[in-house]
C-alpha cells in the first residue's frame, strides 16, 4: 500500500501511541429557545449535550452512540469548537480549545478534522474534486507550488481509492461511495492526528458501507490517526471501536472498552439498545427475546427531574425520579455507568 | 394456504430526460395468504418500483409498465382502471411508507386520515368510523387514543406517526400489506417496538405481508421467506432459514459478509468491490457479474433465470450461472492446503 504522498512536508510524528490526546471536562453545550420578535428573551435551552467528560488516547476510536437527539453530533461539533461549549474544557494535546480563538485555533485544526454524514450535502457542488481536497492546504498554506499540490492531492484521491485522473470532475459525477472517499481525502489532506467522524456510513448502501469503513481501519493502521467515530449502528460500533460511549439526552450513561460494554452491558438504557438491533440471523432472532423500552425520548428542552431515563426505564426506583441525577461512576476498571439501579 | 397474489414477468421503466431506467427487470414470484415476504435489496434494485407497480402508483408518464401480470385473488390488478383499483387499495392491499413525515398530510388531523378510509370502503358514518379509529390507535399502541383523534400529524414523534401509518393501513382489514422501510427512518428501540407490534397484529388480522428493506436483520426475525432484489431483478429467493444458512447466490453472500456482526464475530468485513449498477444502461448477462469475484464467463453475455438450486430446499431458488456452494467448498479446501 502506498503511503499518502510526497515526503516534502513529512512531518515528525508526534506523541505516543496510548497517551490522552483529547480530554473532554464536563462539556456543555445549550442552544437558546428565544421569544419574541424584536426583543429576543431567552425563555429556555435545549441542553443538546449536559455534562460529557471522556478521554481519547491516541491511536484509539472512540465511539459515541445514542439515539437521534441524543446530543452525540453536536458533541463532536462542540469538541472541535466548530459550536463553542457553554461550558466545560476540551483540551486537545494539552491545550485547551475552548479558549483558543482566530489564528490560534486555526492552527489547531490541522491537527482535527471532521468526516461528514451526508456525502452530498458536504461537498460544495461548484468545485471541482480537485479544488475541494486541496482548500484546506491553501488555506494553510501548504503546498504552495501547484505541481507539488496537485501532485499530493493526486496521491491521495488515489489512496482513498479514487482514480487520479478525476480530479477536475464535479461531486456530481461520483456515487455516494465515492464522494465519501473524497471527504475522507479532504479530512486527510492536513495530515490531521484526531478526526471525529460523524456518522460517515449511515447515508451510504449496505454493499459500500464495508468499503468505506475498511479504508477507514487501513488509514487508522497507516498514519496512527485517532478517531471519535459517532453513530447509531452498534453493530458497525463493534466492529470498529476500541472503547465506547453510550449518550442518552445529553448524557453519557455508560464508557467503557466496546467488549465490556457489549458482552456486560450496566446501564438499563445500554442493554435495551442493544438487545433492540436486529441481527441477520434467523436463529438467533427466533430465540432472542428483546428488551422493550417504551415511549419516546424526552425532550432535551425540558428533560425529566433525576434520572433522564428515569420515564422509560424498566427497573427504575423512588430514586430515579429524584435529583440529582446519577453519576458516571466507575464499576469495574475502565467501565463506567450512570445508574442508580447499578450503583446500590 | 392458498395463493394470494402471482406477479408474473413485471417490467417497469421510467422514460426521464437523462433516458430511459430499467427499473424492474422481470419480477415474477407467488404469494400466500398468511405469508411475510421480506424483499431485500439496496437502493436502486426495483424494491420498493415493483411494490408501486402492484398499488398502481407509478405515475405515468414518466413510467410504464412495460409488462407482466399482477394476479390478486385471481384478477389482474394491471388491468384494473382507476375507479376499480381506488377499492382495492386501502381495502384489498394497504402500504405504508418509509417516511411517516411525509405521508401524512400535515393539515388534516389524523382522525380525518383514518377515518377516509374507513367511509370510503366500509360505508360507516361519520361516528362508527371514529370510534373504529380510536379502536385502532388504541391497537396500536397510542394512549389516551380518543382525544388524539383531533391531533395533528406534528404533535405525534416520527414513531407515534408510524404507528398511526400502520393504524391506517389496518383499518380495512387488508389481506395484504406492504411495508417500504417502515422502520428505516426510526432508532434502533423505536424499531424494536415497531417490529414488535407489526408480529401481533399480523397473527390478529391473518393478513400477509410483504416487508421491503435493506436490513437482512430486520427480515431475518420477521419474514417467513426472503427475496433478494438486484438491478431489478430477483437474484435468490427461499425461506428465511435457507437463504441465510444456504446462500446461493454471491450478491447475498456479499451484504452478509459485508455485515459486523453485533456479538464481534465478524472480524473483518469482507466487501463487496464497485458499486451498483447505472440502470439507465440496460443489463447484459448478469446484472452482478462484475462485482462477483465467482462470475463464470457465461455470466457476462447470458442472463441467468430463477431455478431451484441444487441440493437444497425445493423451495429456494437462484439466478445464477455459477455454482456458489461448490465455489465456497473449494475455497475451503484451498485454505486447508
Amino acid at each position: 500500500m502506498s503511503s499518502v504522498a510526497p515526503t516534502t512536508q513529512e512531518k515528525p510524528k508526534k506523541g505516543k501511541m496510548g497517551e490522552t490526546i483529547l480530554s473532554v471536562k464536563n462539556l456543555k453545550k445549550h442552544f437558546p429557545i428565544t421569544a419574541g420578535f424584536i426583543l429576543q428573551r431567552e425563555v429556555g435551552a435545549v441542553k443538546a449535550v449536559d455534562g460529557v467528560s471522556f478521554d481519547v488516547k491516541r491511536g484509539e476510536t472512540l465511539g459515541l452512540v445514542g439515539e437521534s437527539g441524543c446530543g452525540k453530533s453536536t458533541t463532536g461539533r462542540t469538541i472541535l469548537q466548530l459550536y463553542r461549549p457553554t461550558a466545560g474544557t476540551v483540551e486537545f494535546e494539552g491545550r485547551d480549545l475552548t479558549t483558543l480563538k482566530g489564528n490560534d485555533l486555526r492552527q489547531m485544526r490541522k491537527e482535527m478534522q471532521i468526516i461528514f454524514q451526508d456525502p452530498f450535502a458536504s461537498l460544495n457542488p461548484r468545485m471541482t474534486v480537485g479544488s475541494i481536497v486541496s482548500e484546506p492546504l491553501q488555506i494553510h498554506g501548504l503546498y504552495p507550488n501547484k505541481s507539488e499540490r496537485q501532485e499530493y492531492v493526486e496521491a491521495l484521491l488515489e489512496r482513498v481509492g479514487l482514480n487520479p485522473y478525476f480530479i477536475n470532475r464535479y461531486p456530481h459525477e461520483f456515487s455516494g461511495g465515492q464522494r465519501q472517499r473524497i471527504g475522507i481525502a479532504r479530512a486527510l489532506a492536513l495530515r490531521p492526528s484526531f478526526i471525529v467522524a460523524d456518522e460517515p456510513i449511515s447515508a451510504l448502501d449496505v454493499s459500500i458501507q464495508a468499503q468505506v469503513v475498511n479504508l477507514m481501519e487501513e488509514l487508522q493502521e497507516e498514519l496512527g490517526l485517532t478517531y471519535l467515530f459517532i453513530a447509531h449502528d452498534l453493530s458497525m460500533v463493534r466492529h470498529i471501536c476500541d472503547r465506547v460511549a453510550v449518550m442518552y439526552l445529553g448524557k453519557i450513561v455508560e464508557l467503557g472498552s466496546t467488549r465490556e460494554v457489549y458482552d456486560n452491558p450496566l446501564h438499563p438504557y445500554t442493554q435495551a439498545l442493544l438487545s433492540a438491533v436486529p441481527e441477520p440471523d434467523p436463529s438467533k432472532e427466533a430465540n432472542r427475546r428483546r428488551l422493550i423500552i417504551k415511549g419516546d425520548l424526552p425532550s432535551p428542552a425540558n428533560p425529566p427531574a433525576g434520572c433522564n431515563f428515569s420515564t422509560r426505564c424498566p427497573v427504575s426506583f423512588d430514586l430515579c425520579y429524584q435529583d440529582p441525577d446519577p453519576e458516571l461512576i466507575e464499576h469495574s476498571p475502565g467501565h463506567w455507568a450512570a445508574c442508580h439501579r447499578v450503583a446500590y | 394456504m392458498g395463493v394470494l397474489m402471482e406477479v408474473k414477468d413485471l417490467v417497469v421503466r421510467f422514460y426521464t430526460q437523462e433516458g430511459t431506467v430499467y427499473a424492474v427487470n422481470g419480477v415474477s414470484y407467488t404469494l400466500n395468504e398468511g405469508e411475510t415476504l421480506g424483499v431485500v435489496g439496496e437502493s436502486g434494485s426495483g424494491k420498493s418500483v415493483h411494490a408501486l407497480a402492484i398499488m398502481g402508483l407509478i405515475p405515468q408518464p414518466p413510467g410504464k409498465i412495460e409488462s407482466g401480470e399482477v394476479k390478486f385473488e385471481g384478477r389482474d390488478l394491471l388491468k384494473l382502471d382507476k375507479e376499480q383499483m381506488r377499492l382495492v387499495r386501502g381495502k384489498e392491499i394497504a402500504m405504508i411508507f418509509q417516511d411517516p413525515m411525509t405521508s401524512l398530510n400535515p393539515v388534516l388531523t389524523i382522525g380525518t386520515q383514518i377515518t377516509e378510509a374507513l367511509k370510503l370502503h366500509l360505508g360507516m358514518n361519520n361516528t362508527q368510523a371514529r370510534r373504529r379509529a380510536a379502536e385502532l390507535l388504541d391497537l396500536v399502541g397510542i394512549p389516551d387514543a380518543m382525544n388524539r383523534l383531533d391531533d395533528y400529524p406534528h404533535q405525534f414523534s416520527g414513531g407515534m406517526r408510524q404507528r398511526v401509518m400502520i393504524a391506517m393501513g389496518l383499518s380495512c382489514n387488508p389481506k395484504l400489506l406492504i411495508a417500504d422501510e417502515p422502520t428505516t427512518a426510526l432508532d434502533v428501540t423505536i424499531q424494536a417496538q415497531i417490529l414488535e407490534l407489526v408480529k401481533q397484529l399480523k397473527e390478529e388480522f391473518n393478513m400477509a405481508m410483504i416487508w421491503i428493506t435493506h436490513d437482512l436483520g430486520v427480515v431475518a426475525g420477521l419474514a417467513d421467506n426472503i427475496q433478494v432484489m438486484y438491478a431489478g431483478k430477483v437474484v435468490e429467493r427461499g425461506p428465511t432459514k435457507e437463504v441465510f444458512a444456504d446462500t446461493r447466490s454471491a450478491y447475498t453472500l456479499g451484504l452478509l459478509r459485508s455485515l459486523p456482526r453485533l456479538d464481534g464475530s465478524n472480524a473483518k468485513l469482507i466487501q463487496i468491490e464497485g458499486s451498483p449498477p447505472d440502470m439507465r444502461i440496460p443489463p447484459k448477462g448478469d446484472p452482478f457479474a462484475p462485482r462477483n469475484p465467482y462470475a463464470t464467463d457465461r455470466c457476462w453475455v447470458d442472463a441467468p433465470v430463477l431455478k431451484p438450486v441444487e441440493g437444497g430446499h425445493p423451495d429456494h431458488l437462484v439466478a445464477a450461472w455459477y455454482d456458489l456452494r461448490a465455489a465456497l467448498e473449494a475455497e475451503k479446501e484451498a485454505a486447508n492446503v
